[in-house]
């Protein structure tokens, strides 16, 4: 684990210490998993572009964060949080996975989070079910084809799951099993399987990935609460252990934490889990006082904050950059923004984990600024600014 | 009263939903748990029924729409009867701020060169707007002058940018029956006694007129002034170039009560409404809190319409100007990389719309760090029901916060606890 490490900080081509057995070829891009390699049992054995794209010090920066940005822009409705605009707008998702790859995300995700038949139910389009989740998988892999990214599909927590129940379970599996057949009959090169607040929900749906994904790589993340345990009383970094145990070929967290509050976390997963971890939180200031975004107390109000006025507590571009960087030398290898994201945070992510999107194009450059600026350009306006600051004088 | 709003048995059985449009008589003394309240109501009101018209001058967008669309009028005869008519307009700004934050547009000059590199993103923000409630689309010509192209090394595509961005925001307008506006703005060379400089902004301002008026514009906005001077010059640059096309001048207001060349924002209004602008007032610079006082005095000495579009950040007596902000961890200024951190919430946006009805103001709006969400809350506070407002929240549909009755307890309850 310590030359995992190690190779992280540098880019370095170096193999690893054994040359490549040959069931572990290197493939850029595959939509099916050949026959011959179903034959091993082991997970490990068989073709994983995902793992492929996360060894040797590589590392994934992955945009999501879809379903606030549309509410956001006025075409999601807080409280369901249903993907409608897949069939309402297709034009606008497919925008906004160009935009999101423009600002430096390696993965376009299918919008397929809260897609599933509970939700749909509850709005009443259950019959909506399968041309939804088609269509937003469609709308990803045409971006991701002409981008040159990866294409991901997406199931997640549904709300309905009751460990003790077993018509629950064999309901959740149900929803999970349909959502992972139509990802892999798009193609996805792997699965994001999140925001559970409930293990064994999490471990179901790495069950049925393994068991009808024909082999397709699956990240699991978990959406960790105020505590430090699952809702089961599991250590965060024992439950994601056993995930990567399983066969999950990522493991770690998504949502409901900030920058702030993740990261004690996953420097606890660092520890136990050998393969890659993943890291997205929420976009919002959380604090000790206040772990989640749900916990958040907007201080004019003294009232949660969630969700109207969240944009109150969004964080600073140097918060996130500051979380990138710990990120980065903590050795998280596939990391992201969940709700709250958007462009100018994700390029943030993506210039501290060394890259340089289309969008580093139009990164602040203030020395160009009339009032701000260089004042051998923009003598007349020093005086100006001062109007500007900090009351009368 | 917020938990019993949620209770299904509340709405069908004690209260039918006419009830709902009064505002509660408030169990706690907080005002937020009011505005919240008000929220929710609202909310609910444009979830479940259409809107009421409570005065004859609050109509819905549709509404007024079908009326511009059956008569014939002239671009400019749309504004001016809209606005003489007691009706209010509202204007989506922000534009630059929102290319930015997606990634499209560089901070620090600040042109929107988007507009040739990426029209169809110009188009769908337009449309976005006015599906949030504008009822303008304003071209996208902000810091699209001589002085901030030269600045970028681009002077050479000016006019080609000034064109498409007209056209684009005429094709969006035409498409949704909105009106069609223009845009000028401070040119950043203005200097008060030097007659080159004044020269030069007057060329400037001329060039985007003509090609505004060439465009067939409803109206031009001259927006974003720090002194009287400039945007006096910008509407006598109007007035003798457009043709006829009204003009909206606004000024930005500082963290002083008066321009930067000393007179107090009311008075320096008053000149502009007497020197002809059709509408005056300010836009950007300050926030909803710190430029609310400004325009209540502005609204006493002005007779004709007035224009509020502040930024949606949360300024205050200490720090007035969005330019003035500190990172609370830091204390370092936060224009404009770290702004993010000091938005309002939707409350606040809608408690702002309150109150600049109350007041009166008939041109209201949102500046840089506008986007579609704040868009919607400020047109549903004046009675509106954009497009967008089907996507009103509706918090008793969410599986943790929401109808009890239709949830499990796992969810809300035990999972609630987790997550505090």
């Amino acid at each position: 684990m310590a030359s995992i490490r190690n190779n992280l900080n540098h880019k370095s081509t170096e193999f690893r210490k054994a040359p490549p057995k040959h069931y572990e070829i290197k493939i850029v891009r595959r939509k099916t998993t050949p026959s011959w390699f179903m034959a091993s049992t082991s997970v490990e054995m068989q073709s994983n572009i995902l793992r492929d794209r996360l060894t040797n010090g590589k590392t994934l920066v992955v945009a999501e964060g879809y379903v606030f940005e549309f509410e956001r822009r006025g075409y999601l409705q807080a409280g369901a949080f249903v993907p409608e605009v897949v069939t309402e707008h297709p034009e606008l998702v497919k925008q906004l996975h160009e935009e999101f790859v423009h600002a430096g995300s390696d993965v376009v995700l299918a919008f397929t989070y809260y897609g599933h038949r509970e939700k749909l139910r509850l709005i009443g389009k259950e019959d909506q079910l399968e041309v939804l989740n088609r269509k937003a998988l469609a709308i990803a892999s045409e971006v991701a084809r002409e981008t040159g990214m990866l294409f991901a599909g997406n199931i997640c927590n549904t709300t309905v799951y009751r460990g003790d129940d077993p018509d629950s379970v064999q309901a959740v599996r149900d929803m999970f099993t349909e959502q992972v057949v139509w990802a892999v009959e798009a193609g996805v090169d792997f699965i994001v399987a999140e925001t559970f607040a409930k293990f064994p929900e999490a471990m179901l749906a790495l069950e049925v990935i393994k068991e009808v994904g024909k082999g397709v790589p699956a990240v699991v993340t978990l959406a960790a609460s105020g505590r430090d345990v699952t809702a089961e009383g599991i250590p965060m970094e024992e439950a994601c252990r056993q995930l990567e145990e399983a066969g999950a070929t990522v493991v770690g967290l998504n949502c409901c934490r900030g920058p702030k509050t993740i990261l004690p976390l996953m420097a606890k997963i660092r520890k136990v889990c050998k393969g890659p971890i993943a890291c997205l939180p929420v976009t919002y200031r959380t604090s000790s006082e206040y772990p989640t975004f749900h916990s958040l107390i907007d201080p004019g109000s003294n009232q949660h904050a969630f969700p109207f006025d969240l944009p109150a507590l969004c964080c600073s571009r140097r918060e996130i950059k500051e979380f990138a960087r710990e990120c980065r030398d903590l050795g998280v290898e596939y990391v992201g923004l969940c709700c709250g994201n958007c462009s100018h945070y994700l390029r943030v992510v993506a210039e501290e984990y060394g890259r340089k999107p289309p969008a580093s194009k139009y990164s602040p450059d203030m020395s160009q600024h009339f009032m701000y600026g260089d004042k051998s350009k923009f003598e007349q306006n020093s005086a100006l600014l001062k109007t500007f600051q900090n009351g009368s004088s | 009263m917020l938990q019993t709003l949620f209770d299904p048995g509340f709405f069908f059985v004690n209260y039918p939903f006419s009830n709902c449009y009064a505002l509660p008589k408030a169990v706690s003394h907080n005002k937020f748990d009011l505005i919240k309240e008000t929220f929710i109501l609202l909310c609910l009101r444009v979830q479940f029924s259409e809107p009421e018209e409570t005065k004859s001058n609050i109509v819905t967008a549709d509404h007024l729409r079908e009326i511009r669309k059956s008569r014939n009028m002239p671009s400019s005869g749309r504004f001016l009867e809209r606005l003489s008519n007691g009706q209010s307009l509202l204007v989506a700004e922000g534009y630059l701020f929102e290319i930015e934050r997606r990634g499209y547009l560089k901070a620090g000059a600040f042109v929107p060169e988007v507009v040739l590199e990426h029209p169809h993103l110009v188009k769908a923000l337009h449309e976005e707007f006015v599906h949030a409630g504008s009822d303008v689309v304003l071209a996208f010509t902000y810091y699209a002058h001589r002085e901030k192209l030269r600045v970028i090394g681009k002077e050479d595509i000016l006019e080609n940018i000034n064109r498409k961005a007209l056209s684009i925001a005429k094709e969006v307008a035409r498409e949704t029956g909105t009106l069609f506006a223009g845009n000028i703005c401070n040119t950043t060379v203005y200097v008060r006694d030097d007659e080159q400089a004044k020269a030069l902004a007057r060329s400037m301002f001329k060039e985007q007129v003509e090609w505004a008026v060439e465009a067939g514009v409803d109206y031009i906005l001259a927006e974003t002034f720090d002194e009287v001077g400039e945007a006096m010059l910008a509407l006598e640059v109007i007035k003798q170039y457009g043709k006829g096309t009204p003009a909206v001048v606004t000024l930005v207001p500082s963290a002083r009560d008066v321009t930067f060349d000393g007179l107090s924002y009311p008075e320096a209004c008053l000149r502009l409404e007497n020197a002809g602008a059709a509408v005056v007032g300010l836009n950007c610079g300050r926030g909803p809190e710190t430029i609310l006082p400004l325009i209540a005095e502005i609204k006493k000495v002005c007779k004709g319409p007035v224009a509020c579009l502040p930024v949606p950040y949360r300024t205050s007596c200490q720090f007035k100007t969005m330019q003035s902000l500190v990172h609370p961890k830091t204390g370092e200024k936060s224009f404009p990389i770290d702004l993010p951190a000091h938005f309002v919430g939707r409350s606040e946006v809608l408690e702002f719309g309150l109150e600049c009805k109350r007041l009166g103001v008939e041109y209201v709006g949102l500046c840089c760090g506008n986007c579609s969400h704040y868009m919607r809350t400020l047109a549903e506070s004046y009675g509106r029901r954009p497009a967008a407002s089907r996507f009103s929240p509706d918090m008793s549909q969410h599986y943790m916060y929401g109808d009890k009755a239709k949830f499990n307890k796992y969810n809300t309850e035990d999972l609630v606890a987790a997550k505090n």
